[in-house]
This record gives structure tokens, C-alpha cells and sequence, in this order.
């Protein structure tokens, strides 16, 4: 078990560089040397748009995406969630959800209840809102 | 542990705000989210003073608006940035920004 | 004492967010507690030399001088400010550049952390 667990809440999209922003400082608890540090990544709202899978970052702009670095936080062993009640009320199903099975893994974005994404959240040592 | 709330707009992520508080949640209001402690639209008080146990609102930021102090219903409590600074060390160690 | 981080990804000055943060930091400096300031996205533009005063507008880097002299710890994303064009010798004296992790080792440290983001 961690010594400290940071939950980090994504609710913004595409136009914002924030989606990314928080993925990076989830993706920066990995390599803190002093404590081991557990980030938990939960898309909410409109976040959980930032988990659909083929957006084409580098055939439009050149860039990555908040799917490429989502593939990282799985890579990584970082729990990702996504609040059930927001992909209904979005029409987005798990199927419609990126993964890493391209590089044979099998963590996946896990679909929860607000209510445990609270929980989740309650029971961190800190909590960013993006 | 206590969550304190930074609210910085009028027209505030609520949705999320109801989604997370609980009885304990504190709610800060800066910038414009003061204008949630003291402007009442179509002769309501904002639904965001029933929703939290304890609202403070930032002193100066009333102010730069143009409120004084009294306009502040009695369930509000004027803070400065001191008092915020303690109340975050003493109470609120958790805080979030919407 | 305790110790405040507090974290900005705002615009400096499209945006009264690292005002706002600024003058808690002061607060908690002046309360004797320990500050870092982390500046992240666009925030770290703020820690650029040169701001010009326009009459009675803000200066966020005679605030920031001011409080480093006091004893604030500024320190500026790696990537998020050389993306930005801004070079180590094009920022104000004293602000460090750092990765993430500094960031979060330091946040996860502190008493208190508070991360203010994008509007």
C-alpha cells in the first residue's frame, strides 16, 4: 500500500491543455523518490469524453492527446475511472473507451458510480481538480 | 478530513460542488464567486449558502465589487487572507479549486 | 509552522488567479509558515522579467520579488515554460525550474496544497 494517495478529478476537455496537465502531474507521483505515491486518475462531466479512443492528434495538429497519455497512465498501473452516470448521460459506452492492449495491457478505464468516485476521494491525502 | 471548496465564479461548477459536499465541506468564495454571498437572483438567495455547512467570503474581493460588509448575510462569514491562511493550517488541510 | 504549496495553471494576467494566490502566499508568510509556489501552464509565464506597470495595474513581478525575498520558493514546470519560449535568463531572479515530481513530493509534503487551475 501507498504511503499517500492523490486523486486527481478531470472535468475539463479537448480545448483546455488541462485533461494533459493533470495527467502529467498523476504520471510525476511515479517518480517521487521521499514516499510512495498512488495516483487515481477519475474523468467526470464532459472529462469522460477525454477517454474515447482514435483521436488523431498527430494526423491533425502533430500532437498528442489526452488518449496517448491515458495509454501511458495504464502503461504506468494508474487506476483510471470514469463516472458511469456521466457516460450515459454522454452516450458513451465502455466499448467506446481507449485502452492499452497494444502493449499487452490489460488494465483498463474502469466505469464507476460518482458515489465511489467520492469515496475515492475522500479517502486521498490530496485532491486536484482539473 | 474537512474539504474546503474555492469557489472563484458566480456561475460556479455546481453540479460537481453538489456532487462532493457533505456536511463538513467549507466553501471559500473569491473573485467572483463572492457575489454568491451577497447578489440574489430573481429575489433568491444563492442555493449554494443552504448547500455547505460553513461559507466564508473574501473581504477584499467584496469590495472590488463594490459590497460592504453588512450586505453579507448573517450565515456568511467575511474572512481575509489571514483568516483564510488559518483556517486552511487548523481546519480545511484538504481544499480543492473550482 | 506549517507548510503551504499551492499550485497555478491560470494566465497571469487575463486572469486575477496568481493574485489571488500571491496574496496568500503573503499571509502565510507573514503567519511565519513555509510557501511554495508552483507554476504550471501558462502561470509560468508570469515568472517572466520585464513587466512593464501601466498606471495602477497589477505587477506580479515586483510581488513575486518581493515575496522570494520573504522567503517564497518559486519554481517553474521544465516543460511547461521552455515550451513557452521563456529561457532560463529571461526569468526573475531566484525562480527555479523543476520537473512535476518536485512538485508533487513537495505538494504531498505539505501541510496544506492547493492546486488552482485553468478558468
Amino acid at each position: 500500500m501507498a504511503d499517500k494517495r492523490v486523486f486527481f478529478l478531470v472535468r475539463k476537455t479537448f480545448k483546455e491543455e488541462v485533461p494533459n496537465t493533470a495527467i502529467d502531474h498523476a504520471l510525476g507521483c511515479l517518480t517521487v523518490m521521499e514516499f510512495e505515491v498512488e495516483p487515481i486518475v477519475a474523468f467526470v462531466e464532459a472529462g469522460v469524453l477525454n477517454c474515447l479512443r482514435g483521436q488523431d492528434g498527430m494526423g491533425t495538429y502533430g500532437i498528442e492527446t489526452p488518449e496517448d497519455r491515458i495509454k501511458m497512465l495504464l502503461m504506468s498501473e494508474v487506476k483510471v475511472l470514469a463516472c458511469k452516470e456521466d457516460m450515459e448521460r454522454y452516450g458513451i459506452t465502455e466499448d467506446m473507451f481507449t485502452d492499452a492492449k497494444e502493449f499487452d495491457i490489460e488494465e483498463t478505464i474502469q466505469p464507476v458510480s460518482f458515489e465511489e468516485i467520492k469515496k475515492s476521494m475522500e479517502s486521498s491525502d490530496m485532491v486536484m481538480v482539473f | 478530513m474537512k474539504l474546503g471548496v474555492f469557489i472563484s465564479d458566480f456561475k460556479y461548477d455546481a453540479e460537481l460542488l453538489d456532487r462532493i459536499a457533505s456536511d463538513e465541506t467549507g466553501v471559500f468564495l473569491v473573485h467572483d464567486g463572492v457575489y454568491n454571498a451577497v447578489v440574489k437572483e430573481n429575489g433568491k438567495p444563492s442555493p449554494l449558502l443552504e448547500k455547505v455547512s460553513k461559507v466564508f467570503v473574501l473581504k477584499d474581493d467584496l469590495k472590488l465589487r463594490g459590497f460592504a460588509e453588512d450586505a453579507v448575510p448573517s450565515n456568511v462569514e467575511v474572512v481575509d487572507y489571514g483568516d483564510i491562511v488559518d483556517k486552511l493550517m487548523e481546519e480545511y488541510r484538504k481544499v480543492i479549486w473550482l | 509552522m506549517g507548510a503551504l504549496t499551492i499550485g497555478l495553471l491560470t494566465r497571469p494576467y487575463g486572469s486575477k488567479n496568481i493574485a489571488f494566490a500571491l496574496r496568500l502566499a503573503k499571509a502565510a508568510l507573514e503567519k511565519g509558515h513555509s510557501v511554495k509556489l508552483w507554476l504550471s501552464g501558462d502561470a509560468t509565464t508570469v515568472a517572466k522579467k520585464g513587466q512593464h506597470k501601466y498606471q495602477k495595474s497589477f505587477n506580479f513581478e515586483a510581488e513575486l520579488k518581493e515575496l522570494i525575498e520573504k522567503g517564497l520558493e518559486v519554481v517553474n514546470c521544465e516543460s511547461c515554460v521552455y515550451i513557452r519560449g521563456i529561457n532560463d535568463e529571461e526569468m526573475i531572479d531566484g525562480v527555479q525550474v523543476k520537473t512535476m515530481t518536485w512538485f508533487m513530493e513537495n505538494a504531498l509534503s505539505s501541510d496544506v496544497a492547493l492546486m488552482i487551475g485553468e478558468e
